[in-house]
């Protein structure tokens, strides 16, 4: 459905612009990121406010995408199941960080656990590609590994003060998402979004 | 007058979409949901 509106839609300004086949192509590649974003966003907070879970979700969305930009990281095949998989993940993560109830000790357990798992992926994953974009180059692979252990680090760091200020129920939602971020990049979490789980055919 | 609004609407509407079409595929740029394909013209080696 994304693409098909996103086709019409480019065609006109095509049109009316005076573009090529080429530019139409680019216009409608990047209506489709931009209403794919946009719908995804708006379904994740839309379903948060409904079902009394908004603060941790968007604790939880925040740290993933964060994470997710930089890292890269397993994609479905078809809009429709990484819209659903996507928003599920969320609304779940968001519901569990509501009700998880951890002492500061355990959140800081949970901190460190947190860190040492997403180190050991930058070492051994990151930047994670797919078969439709792929970093190949060495030293562009090394900045982003170091980009995203200062990420990790600064993350790290925030989460410890917030730790000690209170604010336990963002931390377990944050480390949620960063968890799911970085699961993402390996090989376990790309299996996983490969499997045939239910056979959707959205367009 | 209003020729004119509609002209610069399409094309600020093609300058953002060309733009997140652009920034999508740089390198420290992942997509946070379904990847479309890319187009061949802003392909390119990373």
């Amino acid at each position: 459905m994304i693409k098909r509106q996103s086709d019409k839609f480019s065609s006109y300004l095509s049109r009316e612009l005076n573009y090529d086949e080429e530019k139409r192509e680019v216009l409608s590649y990047g209506l489709q990121i931009v209403l794919g974003v946009l719908l995804n966003v708006f379904s994740v907070l839309i379903f948060s406010y409904i079902l009394n879970i908004f603060k941790t979700t968007v604790a939880t969305f925040i740290s993933y995408i964060i994470f997710r930009r930089l890292i890269g990281g397993a994609h479905c095949d078809t809009y429709g199941k990484c819209y659903l998989l996507g928003i599920l993940s969320m609304l779940l993560l968001g519901k569990l960080g509501e009700i998880i109830r951890l002492s500061p000790s355990e959140i800081k357990i949970l901190i460190i656990f947190t860190y040492i798992l997403a180190l050991g992926s930058i070492i051994l994953w990151v930047p994670a590609g797919t078969e439709k974009k792929m970093i190949k180059n060495k030293s562009t692979r090394k900045k982003i590994k170091i980009q995203s252990m200062v990420l990790i680090t600064a993350w790290l760091i925030l989460s410890i003060y917030l730790n000690s200020i209170g604010l336990a129920t963002y931390i377990i939602s944050s480390s949620l998402g960063v968890i799911l971020a970085f699961f993402l990049v390996t090989p376990l979490g790309y299996g996983l979004t490969s499997l045939k789980l239910f056979k959707l055919n959205f367009k | 007058m209003l020729k004119n609004l509609k002209a610069f609407l399409l094309s600020a509407s093609a300058y953002i979409l060309t733009l997140a079409a652009i920034g999508t595929v740089n390198t420290t740029c992942a997509i946070i949901i379904y990847e479309p394909d890319i187009p061949e013209s802003i392909k390119r080696d990373l």
